[in-house]
Parts: structure tokens; C-alpha cells; sequence
């Protein structure tokens, strides 16, 4: 038969793993499509998320994940708030967005470990184990060197973040190309569209923030989401030009305090610590029908929080001169620095690439631009 | 005792400020010798004490104060006929204050009451012996809900049953739905209870694989045959409550859906029967189905299948779909419905199989189910507006419900075109006879009450087949006085819904059978002690009232001659209005009073340019509304005299012509709506005067007179607003046509 019929087979398991990760309320959506007109950002054409909803209740995976709308929605939960049977629509899209990077990235099963408290003390033990390894092969244990540079030798230490930043990367580009050709595949551009222009168009919402300050019925995250992405963006390319300037030895560690590129470490901290802040508060405080919140998201945050808080304490505590105190926390730093980049690929964090790549695919297909706001 | 008639004369209310009360009373004695009392307000202590210390000894009175609708409470006084004056919605409040048109109109309501009064005759009650036992038919949840309740209300029950056990199809049920918050859980069905309980009362005697031979009389003496197993029972009941429950509706007709080409697509009942053997396989292959999809809807809300809603279906699907979660965790129950409906407190219920993982809901439409290379159901226009194909291990149709009843008319009409056949008269009624057969003829055999009536053996039905009542205002009430029909014969329904209609139709058995008792009509007009009195030497057997009897109060005798069962009646005056000899009459209701009161009424001659309007208005529906567009102070034309009926089909077409021939100028008539879903009191009251207006036109040509000045219109009780519009216009047209000629002869 040459009919044009979508088959139904209803995937019980991602029904399951979607329950399982913040989407408990999937199934209590009556389908009334309160959700879509509440949201500020859904497009008049196909809007999000009651398709979803409906996909997700009926399992249909395979286009869920195919579907770029999911990174359309920026969680604000307006949706959630007014949504008459509580199903949560945003911690719904939220699942379904954990599950997309799950399956684009190579070794999506490492997700699992991020999923539940009880693998803490694993994602711990591996920096902890590492970092005491390094410790104990180069470091100088009798306290001789002044500073850390002895303990935890730059030139070991630079170099190893250095490739751990680059495996990441890889598998993060390895996604982002899987990810990017099934989506032109499900959803083709159309004749003439311009990536360059797409590209550009992404890169403006993701700089501006402009999408995060649509939304209503909440309380605003683009300040705290603001603070927190130029911070991290700031620690992350001042840090990254730090460390190949110094294996290249064109800077000497420590920095002093006043040079430009410690400036802006400082600066980044201090935006990355308060829109952190800023972002559990505002987690802490929403009601459970608006957003449950889950493991994996408060794992990403408090590992940006403590992150940015024992950066900045072994700073001072260098400062203040307090050296056995500044070394167990610079030790404590530097866990906390692998459980944000060595996990990143399957963490939340990945949604900045993710979503970025769903952007331009909107962008490029026309998706964005039909859905100019009402 | 005395049969004076006191006069009475209210003031209050602005009577007194619209009507001259005093020339009123001057009237009243110059005409009728009757000197009145007036009171500025009669409904308050003082004035009632007047009223009933005028009538202490006897006689009658005329209260002219408000509406008959109005203050019956202090207005009645027991043992005493007072005929009620609209002086205040009927004058007062619709008309102009002191204008000589509106004296006027208060002068004929006031010869009216005169009149009813005098011609008022106190009825006689019924008062043979009532016997007060319940018959109930059918054993199932309704039926053993019905015997329970009655047996503990005191009375004694006699139950039948065809099958050879009670319970009825819940017997079959594995579960049923939550009845009790927080309407989350599957329970036991509640029969294994309903049985103890019916089993172990002595009120109750139960007759399994039992069918009635025949239910002779009427309410309150119903002598019923049984055909036992161990032989003939008769016995005499009082009031009858008919629970005969249903059955699926036929699925070999659903082959769109699969059914019967497949053995794999099965229907909800046969689903719960494998749930109930613990045995829910695949028809084809005996494994245990992995996707189960339940078709809604399947064969219902179709024209072309059954037009209604079975009201349970959804929710028998939703607690199926848990049956199937219940049998393997992995397996998928997977819903396509049109609407769920889930109502009332089951919403609750519908959430809670919402939230298990394994359900899957899809609103479309199904258009088939393929059985080559695997079951698959279709369906579209889904929520994203797709085509889709579910792939299925088990598909379950949830058909509906169709009544276990019978349809006692056409079972009357094919008995009927036999006996013509049989006697073989004339080839042309013969030929319809035939095709009478041909059409009812699956109606013959089905009879379940066996009622000797000769309306039909059984009650009347619907077009659905479900008994013909007028259930969005009295559920219970069927076209058969003291039988009652409850449960899923009466509306589908689930269990909960069926117990407290059996407890309802009990409680109307009870109503009826006391009622009778003290010699009331029961339900609309109860508290009426009259019934109607046939001069049966002027009878000329033309059948019209037996016939046309709502309620199939009249049998025939050989000839065709009305035998009256009075406690069948309803007192609503259609045979009244029936009667081409005008034979028929109620002691306070009858074509004289009638005939009289509009014949007192003063018409003015052609030349003062006063036109008379009468108007028949149905006391259910069109006077209330009357009253009540002037208690909203509408101006109504002056022209109109209403007389309240008792339902428009008790309007003798003799009235009419003795309104046309005592000048009167136009005949306004207002029934209640009839249709499929008329608000008659009485079924067929408007319906029949509908057909009797043609006899009407033809009078009216007769004369020589337009047609327009007779006017039916159907009217109900929330359209008082389009009342008055009705009688301006009609006052209108009337003045445009000019003067009844027949005026002054």
C-alpha cells in the first residue's frame, strides 16, 4: 500500500526513562493544549510542547529526538505554571532534551553516571584517584617549592587539561555532527537557505539572551543565566589562552593580580559565582508544580558553584599566604574543575552545543523566522 | 350540605390599583345574587380565617385574588372546591390600570370562576383495595439493587428471572470501576454482595428461569402469571419495576473493524470474560498479547450503528487497560478514543490509568482495522493531525449497550396486520398488513412483561429501543402507570448509576402504590382524586381514546367498547379531548365546565370593536410561563381570555366550535413541544392536537371562516419572554381580519 501512514510502535522504555528524569508527569497531559499558547516562544505553526507532550506520552522517540523544537524552549516553565493537570511540560522537554544528548553523543551510556546521587562518590574517586596520582608522581611532596607549582606542576597539570579539553571537544563535535545530520535529515532546509546567515542569527539569540527574556509567567533567569555564561565563557577562553601560553612559555604562573588575563579569570569568577547563585536560588525556590528539578541538573550547577567559590577561595587564601589551607582547597578546585569539563560531553553543560546546533537548524530552515513571537 | 358559593375578592397586589374591586363586587352581585367580600389581602391571616370560616359549613368558593400557580398553600382548604380568580397575574400585572378594557377582562375571569364553580362536582376516589407487593423483572445488578431496597422499605418483592441463577451480566464481570473516592482502585463487582443480600431477606421470593405469562389489571392490582420451572405462580402485585438490563450490541455487524475477520479482534464483554478465567490470550495462537488496542467508540455515536453514547464503555476500556498492565508489566494497552469521557468523580479514576506508563492514549478517528500480515489498526486526524497504523496483538471493540427490552407497540402492530391478514378482507390492507410484518416482524417473541393492555404487551419504546418515558424530567416514570423502568433497559449505565436507579424506581413503586391507596392519581397530577367517566350508552366504539390513551389506561372488550382501568390513569383529559361523542368527562374537568365557562364570557357586538380572544393554554408548561411574563409586568393584549388545560390533547375540538359560534373572534392554543424530544407531560398531548387541527381547518371552512383564526403553538416553560409576543401578534392578526361574523347570533 502506498498510503502515507506514520506507524505507531510506542517505545515503553523511553516512556519509562523520560518518567525517570524530571518528565514523572508526562502521562497526566489531557492534551488541551494550554502549554503551547502559554508559551511566549512557540511558533503558530506545529507548536511546541504539546506535540511533544503527545509524542513523549505515546513514546515516540525516534522523532522526539529528531526534533529541534525541544531546544527551542529555554525551560522558563511558563507552561508548567499554567498547565491545569500539572504534567510539567517544561521538566517534560526537559527529559527529552537529557535523552537527545544521551543518544547523539558517542558513549551516551556515560550519562547514566549523572543521573543519580548514588554514582557520586564514582564521578568523585576518578578526579580524586587522578589528581592524588599526579600529586604523588610529580609533585613535591616535602613542601620545598613555594606555591603549588611544586605540588601540582603547571607543566604536568596545563598539558592534561589541555587534552582533556580536546577529547572533549571532539566528542562534543562528533555530537554535534550527528546530531546536525539527523536533524537535516528529518527536517531539510529549504532551496536558498543561507548557513552563514543562520549561523549569525544563532550566535546573536545566544549572545543577546534574548529568548530567555520572553518568557512570563516566571521569574527572569536571563540574569542569572547572563552572569553565568559570560562568567564560564571568560574563566574558560582566558583560562584556555593561560594554559597554551604557558606551555608555550610565553607566561609565567602565577599570574600577577593585576595583568589583564588574571582580570578577566577574576572578572569571569565573579559572574559565574553570583549568576550561579543567582540560578539556585531561583531553582530552590520554584514550587514543585511549576519544576521538580533533577540530579543531573543540581549535579551541573553545584559542580559550576563549587567550581567557581573554591576558584576564587584559593585565590585569597594564596593571598592571605594560609598555605596548607590554600593547598586542600586548590586540591578540592581541581575536582570540582573535572567533574564540570571531564563529564561534560553527557552533562547538562552539553546543551550549549546541542542547543546551539538547533538553533542555526532553525535558523537555516526557516523553523525561527516562522516563529517570530506573537 | 350547603352548595352556596362564597365570592371573594382580593385587593392586594394592585389588584385594587388596576381593577375597580367595588364595580367588580356590584357585578358580581347583580348577576349571580351573591353578595362578595372584599379584602385588601387575603392570603394573610385575617383573610384566610374569613375564607374558611365562610366555608366551615359547605358549599363552594370564587377566590378572585391571584393565580391557581400561587399560594396553594394557604388557599387550600380540605374537603372544599375553590375555584381561583386570576385577577392579579391575569389582569392586574399584564394590563393597563383603570382602563375600561381591563375592568372588563377581570368581569369574564370573574364569570368564569362563577361558572366552574357551580359546575364543579366533587369527585368520587378510587377505593378498592390496593395491594402494595413489588414485582421486579430481571435479577441483575438493577434488579437485586430494586428487590433489596424495596424489601427494606417493608414491601414484599417477587423477583424474576429468566436465567438460572441471578447476577445478571456483572456474574461475568472480573472487575468493575471504582465506585468510592478516591476512585483510584479496581473493586470486586458489587453483586456477589447484592446477591447475599437479596438471597437472604424473607421479603423476597426469587423465581429463576422464570418467564411471565401474563401481568393482567392495573396499578395497585396487578395479577401476574410466572412460568416456573416447577410450574404456574399467580399472584397480585402492586407496582412493577422493570429491570431487564441489556446485552452487547451485535459486533458480527463491525466487520469494518475487524471483527470476525480476525479471531484475534475481540469485544470488550469477551475480554472481560478472558480476565475473568484469568486467561487474557491471543484468540489465534493462545500467547499472551503484548499490545493490546481497545477500538472506542466501536460501533457507537454511528449512524449507521447505534447513534447514542453508551456512557460506560470508556471507562470499562480504562479499567481493562489495567487488566492488561496487571497481566505483564511490559505489555501496552493502547486506547484510540473520539472523546474519553470519563464523568463525574471518574475523572479521578481516568488519571490514575492516565499516569501508568504502559497506557497509551490517542484521540483520532479509527477508519479500519487490516488483518493481512498482521493486525494493524488505522485511524486519523489524530492530535497532530496524522495517518496513523497501530500494530496490534489484540484489538478489543468496545461496542455498547443495547436494552433488554421489548418494544410493546410494534409488537401490538405486528399482531395486529396478522389478524388482517388472517381474515383476509381486502387485498389493499392485506398488502399493508404485509409490509407491517415485514417491518415489525423481528419484534414478535420478544415480549417480556406480557402486559394485557391494549396498547401492546410491553412498554412502549424510543426509537432506540429504550422504553419511551419522560426521562429529562422524570426518569423513572414510563408510559405505563406503576411500572417503572430502571437500569441499562431504561439509559445505559454503570453500576453505581444502575442502584440508584433502582433505588429511584423503587421509591416511585412505593409513591404509586400509597398513593393509590388514598385514591390519588399518581404522578403528574397526583393528589387528583377524579378519573374519567365514560357514558358508554353513546358510545360508538370508534377506539379514538383507547387509542389514543397515552398511557394504555383503556382496554376493549370484543366489540371495542373502552373498558377504563382508572388507577392506569393519569387524569390528563385526552380521551376528554378524544371523544368525538363527548362522552368522557372528569367530575371537575369535563366538556360542559369547559364549554360553559367560555360560553360566559361577555362578547361585545361587532361595532364597540372589542375582539374576544380565547386562548387554551397546557397548565405545565405554557401557563406557568403566562404567569410568569406577568409577574414580569409584559403588557398582553386585553382582547385574551385563557382557560388552563389540562394538557393540549384534552382540548375537545367542541370547545373550538363553540368559541367560533359564541362570536368569539380568534382560538389561541399552546401545548408543550413535541417531537423526539417533546416536554409533553402527557408524550403525545401536542402531538395529537397537531393532527386534530385539521378537523379543525375543516370546521373552520365549514363556517366559512379563515383558518388563521385558529392558532396552535408549542411553547416552553423558559420562553415566558415569547409569550406575550404570541398573543400581541395573534391579537393583530385577528384585528386585521376583522369580526367573528357570527357575533350577536
Amino acid at each position: 500500500m502506498a498510503e502515507d501512514r506514520k506507524v505507531i510502535r510506542s517505545d515503553l522504555d523511553f516512556v519509562r526513562r523520560i518518567v525517570q528524569s524530571g518528565g514523572d508527569t508526562v502521562k497526566q497531559c489531557m492534551q488541551c493544549a494550554n502549554c503551547s499558547v502559554a508559551c511566549e516562544l512557540s511558533p503558530k505553526d506545529r507548536p511546541f510542547p504539546r506535540k511533544e507532550m503527545i509524542l513523549a506520552q505515546w513514546g515516540q522517540k525516534e522523532e522526539l529526538i529528531n526534533d529541534p523544537d525541544i531546544w527551542l524552549c529555554f525551560g522558563c516553565t511558563d507552561c508548567s505554571i499554567l498547565c491545569p493537570r500539572g504534567a510539567r511540560p517544561g521538566d517534560v522537554l526537559a527529559a527529552v532534551r537529557k535523552e537527545a544528548i544521551r543518544e547523539y553523543t558517542p558513549m551516551g551510556g556515560v550519562q547514566k553516571l549523572l543521573e543519580s546521587p548514588k554514582y557520586l562518590p564514582v564521578l568523585i574517586a576518578v578526579p580524586v584517584v587522578l589528581w592524588t596520582l599526579i600529586f604523588l608522581l610529580f609533585g613535591d611532596r616535602h613542601g620545598e617549592t613555594s606555591y603549588f607549582d611544586g605540588i601540582f606542576p603547571p607543566g604536568i597539570l596545563e598539558p592534561l587539561l589541555g587534552v582533556m579539553t580536546m577529547v572533549g571537544s571532539l566528542i562534543f563535535a562528533i555530537g554535534a555532527f550527528n546530531y546536525w545530520k539527523s536533524l537535516m535529515k528529518a527536517h531539510p532546509a529549504p532551496a536558498g537557505a543561507n548557513f552563514i546567515s543562520a549561523v549569525a542569527a544563532a550566535a546573536s539569540d545566544i549572545v543577546s539572551h534574548a529568548k530567555f527574556r520572553q518568557c512570563e509567567a516566571g521569574e527572569s533567569r536571563a540574569l542569572g543565566h547572563m552572569l553565568m555564561f559570560y562568567g564560564f565563557s571568560l574563566i574558560f577562553i582566558g583560562g584556555s589562552i593561560v594554559g597554551i601560553g604557558f606551555m608555550f612559555g610565553m607566561l609565567d604562573l602565577p599570574l600577577p593580580f593585576f595583568h589583564p588575563l588574571k582580570l578577566m579569570l577574576n572578572l569571569g569568577a565573579l559572574g559565574l559565582v553570583i549568576g550561579t547563585i543567582l540560578l539556585v536560588k531561583y531553582r530552590l525556590t520554584r514550587p514543585e508544580r511549576q519544576t521538580k528539578g533533577t540530579w543531573y541538573d543540581w549535579f551541573f550547577m553545584y559542580s559550576l558553584l563549587l567550581t567557581g567559590v573554591t576558584g576564587v577561595m584559593v585565590e585569597a587564601f594564596r593571598m592571605l599566604d594560609i598555605q596548607t589551607v590554600a593547598f586542600g582547597v586548590y586540591f578540592i578546585h581541581l575536582v570540582c574543575v573535572f567533574c564540570l569539563l571531564g563529564y561534560a560531553p553527557w552533562s547538562k553543560i552539553a546543551h550549549l552545543v546541542y542547543r546551539s546546533v538547533a538553533l542555526v537548524h532553525a535558523h537555516y530552515t526557516g523553523r525561527e523566522k516562522a516563529g517570530a513571537p506573537q | 350540605m350547603s352548595d352556596d358559593i362564597h365570592v371573594f375578592i382580593c385587593s392586594g397586589c394592585g389588584i385594587g390599583d388596576a381593577i375597580d374591586v367595588d364595580a367588580l363586587g356590584e357585578l358580581v352581585q347583580s348577576e349571580y345574587q351573591v353578595k362578595p367580600r372584599i379584602h385588601p389581602a387575603l392570603c394573610g391571616e385575617e383573610g384566610v380565617a374569613l375564607l374558611a370560616a365562610a366555608l366551615a359549613g359547605g358549599g363552594k368558593a370564587v377566590l378572585c385574588a391571584c393565580s391557581h400557580r400561587e399560594k396553594c398553600d394557604v388557599f387550600t382548604i380540605p374537603d372544599r372546591f375553590v375555584s381561583r380568580v386570576s385577577l392579579r397575574e391575569g389582569v392586574a400585572w399584564c394590563q393597563p390600570a383603570g382602563e375600561e378594557d381591563t375592568q372588563m377582562l377581570a368581569n369574564d375571569y370573574m364569570r368564569m370562576g362563577m361558572v366552574q364553580a357551580q359546575k364543579y362536582d366533587v369527585p368520587q376516589p378510587f377505593d378498592e383495595e390496593i395491594a402494595d407487593g413489588i414485582l421486579v423483572v430481571g435479577g441483575g445488578c438493577t434488579g437485586l439493587t430494586a428487590a433489596a431496597e424495596a424489601a427494606a422499605a417493608g414491601r414484599e418483592v417477587i423477583l424474576v428471572e429468566k436465567a438460572d441463577e441471578i447476577g445478571g451480566r456483572l456474574l461475568k464481570n472480573h472487575k468493575q470501576f471504582p465506585t468510592k473516592p478516591p476512585y483510584r482502585e479496581l473493586e470486586e463487582p458489587v453483586i456477589i454482595r447484592l446477591i447475599e443480600t437479596v438471597r437472604s431477606s424473607d421479603l423476597i421470593t426469587v423465581h429463576t428461569g422464570t418467564k411471565i405469562t401474563s401481568i393482567d389489571g392495573q396499578p395497585g392490582q396487578f395479577d401476574v402469571k410466572l412460568e416456573t420451572p416447577s410450574g404456574e405462580v399467580a399472584f397480585r402485585v402492586g407496582a412493577v419495576v422493570q429491570a431487564t438490563g441489556w446485552k452487547p450490541y451485535d459486533a458480527t455487524k463491525l466487520e469494518h473493524l475487524g471483527y470476525g475477520l480476525s479471531p484475534d479482534v475481540i469485544t470488550n464483554v469477551e475480554f472481560e470474560e478472558m480476565a475473568k478465567n484469568e486467561a487474557i490470550l491471543r484468540p489465534s495462537d493462545g500467547k499472551p498479547p503484548r499490545e493490546v488496542v481497545f477500538i472506542q467508540c466501536a460501533g457507537s455515536r454511528d449512524q449507521e450503528h447505534l447513534p447514542y453514547c453508551s456512557a460506560v464503555c470508556c471507562r470499562v476500556s480504562l479499567k481493562q487497560a489495567l487488566y492488561v498492565r496487571e497481566m505483564d508489566p511490559d505489555a501496552k494497552a493502547i486506547i484510540l478514543y473520539k472523546d474519553m469521557r470519563a464523568p463525574a468523580q471518574w475523572e479521578e479514576f481516568y488519571k490514575r490509568v492516565q499516569e501508568d506508563e504502559g497506557v497509551f492514549f490517542n484521540k483520532g478517528d479509527v477508519t479500519g482495522v487490516t488483518v493481512n500480515g498482521g493486525l494493524k489498526v488505522l485511524a486519523e486526524n489524530t492530535l497532530l493531525g496524522e495517518k496513523i497504523e497501530v500494530p496490534a496483538d489484540l484489538v478489543v471493540l468496545a461496542t455498547g449497550m443495547v436494552p433488554d427490552a421489548a418494544d410493546g407497540e410494534a409488537i401490538r402492530k405486528v399482531g395486529e396486520a396478522r389478524a388482517i391478514i388472517a381474515k383476509n378482507d381486502s387485498p389493499v390492507q392485506v398488502e399493508m398488513a404485509n409490509q407491517t410484518v415485514e417491518e415489525f416482524g423481528h419484534h414478535e417473541g420478544t415480549e417480556i412483561l406480557n402486559l394485557n393492555y391494549r396498547q401492546g404487551p410491553d412498554l412502549p419504546a424510543l426509537k432506540y429501543g429504550f422504553p419511551d418515558s419522560h426521562f429529562i424530567c422524570f426518569p423513572f416514570e414510563t408510559r405505563r402507570t406503576g411500572i417503572y423502568a430502571a437500569g441499562c433497559m431504561r439509559a445505559p449505565s454503570d453500576t453505581l448509576t444502575a442502584e440508584e436507579d433502582a433505588q429511584g424506581a423503587v421509591l416511585k413503586t412505593i409513591q404509586a402504590t400509597n398513593l393509590l391507596k388514598e385514591g390519588y392519581s399518581v404522578h403528574p397530577r397526583w393528589g387528583d382524586q377524579s378519573f374519567p367517566d365514560f357514558f358508554l350508552q353513546r358510545c360508538t366504539q370508534c377506539k379514538r381514546c383507547t387509542e389514543e390513551c397515552p398511557f394504555g389506561t383503556l382496554n376493549e372488550d370484543a366489540r371495542g367498547t373502552p373498558e377504563l382501568m382508572p388507577t392506569r390513569c393519569r387524569r390528563c383529559g385526552i380521551c376528554l379531548g378524544a371523544c368525538p361523542e363527548r362522552i368522557v368527562s372528569f367530575k371537575d374537568y369535563s366538556i360542559d365546565i369547559v364549554s360553559s365557562m367560555l360560553k360566559a364570557i361577555d362578547i361585545p357586538d361587532e361595532f364597540d370593536e372589542k375582539p374576544r380572544l380565547l386562548a387554551f393554554f397546557c397548565e405545565n408548561d405554557a401557563y406557568p410561563a403566562f404567569d410568569r411574563a406577568a409577574a414580569l409586568k409584559t403588557r398582553m393584549s386585553p382582547w385574551i381570555r385563557v382557560i388552563p388545560v389540562r394538557c393540549l390533547g384534552s382540548v375537545n375540538v367542541v370547545w373550538i366550535a363553540d368559541a367560533l359560534s359564541s362570536g368569539f373572534d380568534g382560538i389561541l392554543l399552546i401545548g408543550c413541544k413535541s417531537g423526539d424530544d417533546y416536554q409533553c407531560h402527557y408524550i403525545k398531548g401536542s402531538e395529537l392536537m397537531g393532527t386534530r387541527s385539521s378537523n379543525i381547518k375543516e370546521k373552520l371552512t365549514q363556517l366559512a371562516l379563515e383558518t388563521e383564526r385558529v392558532r396552535i403553538e408549542e411553547l416552553s416553560i423558559d420562553e415566558f419572554d415569547r409569550l406575550p409576543e404570541i398573543i400581541n401578534e395573534f391579537a393583530g392578526e385577528i384585528e386585521e381580519i376583522g369580526m367573528n361574523p357570527f357575533k350577536g347570533f
